[in-house]
């Protein structure tokens, strides 16, 4: 039979999607369901009058059709989260609604519950607040450059900066690192400041959360990717047994790193479903979005490399300042590429976080990588320039046979055959060194380069097998089909571990009552809830003792033998990586081509050339698309995206831009495709994020390479590009 | 609240509306189509285009009000089968999450129905000069590129959406 790995398999669940279909949390409909919107504050720091927040609820509780408005002056008290849930990841010490003050513009401040959207809507928008405002801090530079206020409400509010040691719950992820010595070698050094600005990640499900109580049992239908983390932070903010919470998330309409955690509108809607005793239904709209759901913090880089004559590296640093919000611990972890993408003998790597009056950050895809290796790769280029090496063979010079932090070997590392190929498939030895040496109908055109990594990650995972007696093989986690196709991947690795076909085989995914698994990030689903699958099938196929390669072979054996049917319905759970064995990590170039026309201050990428080592690829025609979704990702945070704040206000003041069809360029994209059983039995590594890293870094040196402007502050804009080409080709 | 008369998806519905309502929240919330889908409720994002009469529509910026008497489609449609579109949508993996496809589908139906009565786009000034008075004789991936900015895809699966698109308009319907 044929194995159902490696083949191009349509999405399992693609049918639903192209009928209209294909549930999502706010298609959710229950008996009685009412509606809720929120409102929230409109300055970024300060205090609402507690007289006017008691006018405001009067005043909506009197419109027509609602039914409770749940503000700071009537939440029943909610809990503070444990610490181990706060201290690193990005949920938030401050309970919602707990008091009067404001931390950020878009806090929420009230919600609405009415019999219709139009209602509750109407309702809201009479909910406007007299506030004693405070000066807020809106910059990392605002916060470093005074002294910190006192911590507020035992620590719940904290102020100033701090330097975290790892990053979330990866203790050997450090942030502040070195190795060699004290001293800068001397060498042809660059050194340069890079900026990226605050990125959306804007999926197009706005996060929609349907609550309802029955007795004691709390269920919400939610737009999550990590349905037991937030069972257990809901349960605790509720004071209530984790049992007692049962999370549905149904198809997730992409979430590129939010969606996870509990955001503070999930924890509201539960504590109004239980005091209008109905099924509450609530939406953020898309400017909530922006402030209700995280983002990618900024970041301030300064990066410096040094080399021998020869182009090999002698230095490495990379220093960030990055921002969070006042009541969450976020870190965006810039450096960690920087600590291993090449051979360095000297290295020193620091993060600098400050609490800022902004809405919490948590992880958007490639959660440092995408602007870290921005700035680094850059500076690669820089130096590439400068020590007069082509960019690709600077890097092959700098490749490294071991993990230097851990001393560790890779676990099949084939960073050198990406790099080759993908320059012979791009066509990369054809590139004139000097910029502005390629013209197309009167436009500059220009060629970049750029590395890609990403860790390949995996943690335990439970999974459960049912039979049943037509012959069907159900596997269930309590993972999340967010777009990335892990039902049918899943799918895949459940026929060849079983022996049966694929159409014998369904996963089911979305249900806190399904077998624990972890979050849906840091690209590690398929590692992590594979093994498992592979597991079950693999015991599966021993307890059932006997080959069987058909669905009425099986359903046969099962009609003959009933009790064998009790027999294959098991739990099991697989563990994370091997700690001591050799290290996985993915590696990756990008190879591009951007015309710029002058005269318009435009930008457009015409040709991307990408080769990828992520293990074995499970189903190509799902790998390519999502890679070519992480270069697209990649496209928007260099030449697009940016949060629209007012630098004096914190107010939201425009639109974010993201690419549309008509931005995206002709796509070749290829795999290495060689198993890398050194992180899990199937072979595989993640493949949702290294599409993006080094993206940008490479757009950004098209640009440079067409136009001799080194760009160093994302996203690259109109003006910047409009900017007359001064003769100095580095700024 | 109002009296609406509508044929949504072929069938004549009577409903009651809010005069507030959008025709996005009348079809998800009160008329149980959920296919349609909300991303932005502004006009951004293209993931709630229906037809209305036949043409493309964003609903969340139509008052349900204000086309009292006509003809609306949704991705939902009338006929259960799947049609050309959809299954190269399948086939060529166009979509990952799967939320702006209902979009995506309804606005490329409209659109292929566009090309062919004659209309314009920017990229048709960009082809052969006789494209303009004639209308594009060939459907290039340009002109779909540009024909369907007007509906995002987040994930990125825009190269397989144009694939699909492509693959449908050549293929005997």
């Amino acid at each position: 039979m044929t194995a159902a790995i490696g083949r191009p398999v349509d999405r399992v669940e693609g049918r639903e999607k192209v009928t209209g279909a294909a549930g999502y949390a706010a298609d959710t409909v229950i008996d009685g369901m009412v509606h809720a919107v929120l409102v929230q504050s409109t300055i970024a720091k300060g205090r609402v009058t507690a007289e006017s927040m008691a006018a405001a609820a009067a005043a909506a509780e009197q419109a027509p059709g609602v039914l409770f408005v749940l503000t700071p002056l009537n939440c029943p008290p909610l809990h503070v989260l444990p610490v181990d849930m706060t201290w690193d990841l990005p949920l938030e010490r401050r309970p919602p609604l707990s008091d009067l003050t404001v931390q950020h513009v878009g806090q929420h401040l009230a919600l609405v519950v009415a019999g219709s959207l139009e209602e509750a809507t109407h309702a809201a928008s009479l909910m406007t607040f007299d506030y004693d405002t405070a000066p807020a801090q809106l910059t990392a530079a605002d916060v470093l450059g005074a002294p910190a206020p006192a911590d507020e409400k035992g620590g719940q509010i904290r102020y100033g900066s701090y330097q975290p040691d790892h990053f979330v719950k990866l203790d050997e992820e450090k942030l502040q690192d070195s190795r060699g010595p004290a001293e800068e070698p001397d060498g042809i050094r660059v050194a340069s400041r890079f900026r990226t600005p605050i990125n959306a990640h804007y999926p197009i499900e706005l996060s929609a959360t349907v609550a309802y109580w029955e007795a004691d049992m709390l269920t919400v239908h939610d737009s999550t990717r990590w349905i037991t983390g937030e069972r257990r932070a809901l349960a605790a903010y509720l004071g209530i047994a984790e049992d007692r919470v049962r999370i549905l998330s149904p198809l997730v309409g992409g979430a590129f790193g939010s969606k996870s955690f509990l955001w503070m509108h999930v924890v509201l809607c539960a504590v109004a479903a239980r005091a209008v005793a109905r099924p509450v239904k609530l939406v953020l709209t898309r400017t909530q979005m922006f402030s209700s759901t995280g983002h990618r913090p900024r970041t301030e880089q300064q990066v410096a490399l040094v080399a021998d004559t020869d182009g090999a590296l002698l230095s490495t640093e990379q220093h960030t300042i990055t921002e969070t919000s006042t009541v969450a611990h976020f870190c965006e972890p810039v450096g960690l590429t920087a600590r291993f993408l090449y051979r360095s003998p000297r290295m020193s790597v620091s993060h600098t976080v400050a609490r800022i009056n902004a809405p919490t950050p948590c992880f958007m895809r490639g959660p440092g990588e995408a602007p870290g290796m921005f700035a680094l790769e850059v500076a690669m280029d820089e130096l590439a320039e400068a020590t007069g090496t082509d960019p690709v063979a600077l890097r092959l010079r700098n490749d490294s046979a071991r993990d230097q932090p851990s001393g560790r070997a890779w676990s099949g590392k084939h960073f050198r055959e990406c790099l080759l190929d993908g320059a012979e498939r791009f066509g990369w030895s054809q590139r004139p060194a000097v910029p502005r040496s390629l013209r197309r109908d009167g436009i500059q055109v220009g060629w970049g380069m750029a590395a890609a990594s990403y860790p390949g990650r995996r943690m335990p995972s439970g999974c459960r097998v049912v039979t049943t007696p037509d012959g069907q093989i159900r596997f269930a986690a309590a993972t999340h089909e967010i777009g990335t196709g892990v039902r049918t991947v899943m799918a895949q690795i459940g026929a060849d571990a079983t022996g049966m076909p694929l159409e014998a085989v369904i996963f089911e995914s979305g249900d806190s009552l399904f077998p624990d698994a972890p979050y849906s990030g840091a690209s590690q689903t398929t590692a992590t809830v594979g093994s498992a699958v592979a597991l079950a099938g693999r015991q599966w196929r021993q307890r059932l003792g006997t080959a069987v390669t058909s669905v009425s072979e099986l359903r046969e054996l099962l009609r003959a033998a009933p009790e064998l049917c009790e027999r294959l319905c098991f739990t099991v759970t697989s563990g994370g990586p091997d700690e001591t064995g050799p290290l996985s990590q993915s590696f990756g170039a990008h190879f591009c081509e951007v015309e710029v026309d002058e005269e318009i201050g435009r930008a457009s990428v015409t040709r991307w050339t990408a080769v990828l080592d992520c293990g074995r690829v499970l189903n190509p025609k799902l790998a390519a698309n999502q890679v070519m979704g992480g270069i697209t990702f990649g496209l928007g945070m260099a030449l697009l995206e940016q949060v629209p704040y007012d630098a004096r206000t914190g107010q939201l003041i425009g639109e974010y831009y993201l690419p549309t069809h008509a931005d995206r360029p002709e796509f070749d994209i290829s795999f290495i495709d060689v198993p890398d059983y050194g992180l899990d039995p199937v072979g595989v590594r993640g493949i949702g994020e290294i599409g993006i890293c080094g993206v940008p870094a490479a757009i950004a040196n098209a640009v440079y390479h067409a136009t001799g402007k080194r760009l160093r502050d994302l996203p690259i804009t109109l003006e910047s590009l409009l900017e007359p080409f001064a003769s100095e080709y580095t700024s | 609240m109002t009296e609406l008369h509508l044929r949504i998806n072929g069938t004549p519905r009577r409903v009651r509306a809010d005069v507030r309502s959008t025709l996005l929240d009348l079809l998800r919330e009160h008329l149980g189509l959920t296919g349609t889908k909300k991303g932005c409720d502004h006009g951004l994002c293209g993931a709630c285009t229906v037809t209305v009469e036949g043409e493309r529509v964003l609903s969340c910026l139509t008052l349900a009000v204000s086309i009292d008497g006509a003809s609306v489609e949704t991705i939902e449609g009338s006929d259960p089968q799947i049609d050309a579109l959809q299954c190269a949508f399948l086939r060529h993996d166009g979509f990952q999450c799967g939320y702006c496809t209902s979009g995506q589908i309804t606005s490329a139906r409209a659109m292929l129905r566009e090309v062919a009565r004659g209309d314009l786009s920017v990229a048709s000034f960009e082809g052969c000069r006789h494209t303009v008075p004639e209308g594009p004789q060939h459907l290039c991936d340009d002109e779909i590129r540009e024909r369907m900015a007007g509906n995002i895809c987040r994930c990125g699966a825009y190269a397989n959406i144009v694939a699909a698109i492509r693959d449908a308009a050549g293929a005997p319907s």
